[in-house]
């Protein structure tokens, strides 16, 4: 039985209210989730809370996914989305500074992207954590959804090149904090 | 973006690696009691559904298929709803008790039982007005078809009774010539 199999029978076993079925669900899904939020929230407790009301929702909504296994993209969506709606309501939530990308745009071309040497995940985590947040959501969404600019964009109600800057701001801070660090 | 990112793959690289999170059970035991309660719920709402349902069901039921039925008897109705005032229960019973049996030619007899099936279809109207009354209360319609009925009635009778009479008295004239049979309302 391959994965998607799986999925599309866990996912009936739930339909029919077998609870077993919902936490092997949980299982499967809870570490990439809350992977995916907390990237863009950087706090364990609300990523808990946004993952806790998520699998909820999708448990209590499963009768109406159309395609069984596809389970996994249908929470994701409702992780990222619930993520982004917590991160949008801190009040430290501000929009980018349309000059500040402007020149971050120019700096991008003059910057050496070559490898760090000695690179591990951890660093890249905390680097990104440290991130302003508009431009880590987009950074997650790029980086580790594999997201377009375009589908950025729709998610974000923001324009094509503002998260294009976005995210070469994010790139370029990211790779400063982690040669400092490297260093 | 720029193909010749090195930095920007080996971050891909590295954020593909699949990092432990420890699950805690407490988490899971929340969102176990939190899809219970909204099912709980849901069946609660549902319920409810089908209770308020049942009951406008039961109300529609009530009115629609509930028998108005009440044992009084036909001359209490009358009462009742000033049926009675004239007298026409009364006068009927004494045009009735003026039909005695008689003697009538075969023929005749056949002529004076077409007015006893009015009569009879007259007292199954009769009978429906007065099971309507039970079933829906009284209307005022009703009111009035029942004195037309007691009016037609009485008309009939009067109507038999002048037949029988005109018959009679042609019978007596031409009386050795008549195979009589009786005859009765």
């Amino acid at each position: 039985m391959n994965k998607t199999e799986i999925i599309e029978g866990l996912v009936k076993r739930v339909v029919a209210g077998d609870m077993l079925a919902a936490e092997q669900l949980y299982e499967r899904f809870f570490g990439a989730m809350f992977h995916i939020s907390f990237q863009m929230t950087q706090d364990k407790m609300l990523s808990e809370d946004i993952l806790q009301d998520c699998f909820t929702k999708s448990f209590i909504k499963i009768n109406q996914l159309k395609i069984d296994s596809q389970y996994g993209g249908w929470l994701k969506r409702m992780v990222i989305n619930a993520s982004i709606d917590a991160v949008k309501k801190r009040k430290n939530w501000v929009d980018f500074d349309q000059e500040i990308l402007n020149e971050v745009s120019i700096g991008y071309q003059n910057t050496n992207w070559s490898k760090i040497e000695g690179l591990d995940i951890d660093s890249v985590n905390q680097a990104i954590a440290e991130l302003p947040e508009r431009s880590r959501l987009v950074c997650c969404l790029f980086l580790i959804e594999g997201n377009t600019h375009k589908e950025i964009s729709e998610i974000l109600e923001i324009s094509i090149s503002t998260s294009k800057s976005q995210y070469q701001y994010a790139l370029k801070l990211l790779r400063r904090k982690l040669v400092q660090k490297g260093n | 973006m720029d193909s010749k990112n090195e930095f920007e793959k080996q971050l891909k690289f590295l954020l593909k690696t699949p990092q432990e999170i420890s699950l805690s059970r407490s988490h899971w035991l929340k969102i176990q009691s939190g899809f219970e309660n909204a099912e709980k719920k849901k069946r609660k709402r549902r319920l409810s559904y089908w209770a308020m349902a049942a009951s406008i069901l039961l109300l529609i039921g009530i009115f629609f298929f509930y028998p108005v039925t009440s044992n009084k008897s036909e001359a209490e109705i009358l009462a009742q709803y000033g049926l009675t005032e004239y007298n026409f229960p009364s006068l009927v019973q004494q045009k009735l008790i003026a039909l005695p049996k008689t003697k009538v030619a075969k023929s005749q007899a056949e002529y004076l039982d077409i007015l006893k099936n009015q009569l009879y279809f007259l007292d199954k109207q009769y009978a429906n007005y007065l099971e309507y009354i039970n079933l829906n209360g009284y209307q005022e319609f009703i009111g009035i078809q029942i004195q037309n009925y007691y009016e037609v009635k009485i008309e009939l009778l009067d109507k038999i009774q002048k037949e029988i009479k005109k018959l009679k008295s042609r019978n007596n004239e031409n009386s050795n010539n008549i195979n009589e049979i009786e005859w009765n309302i």
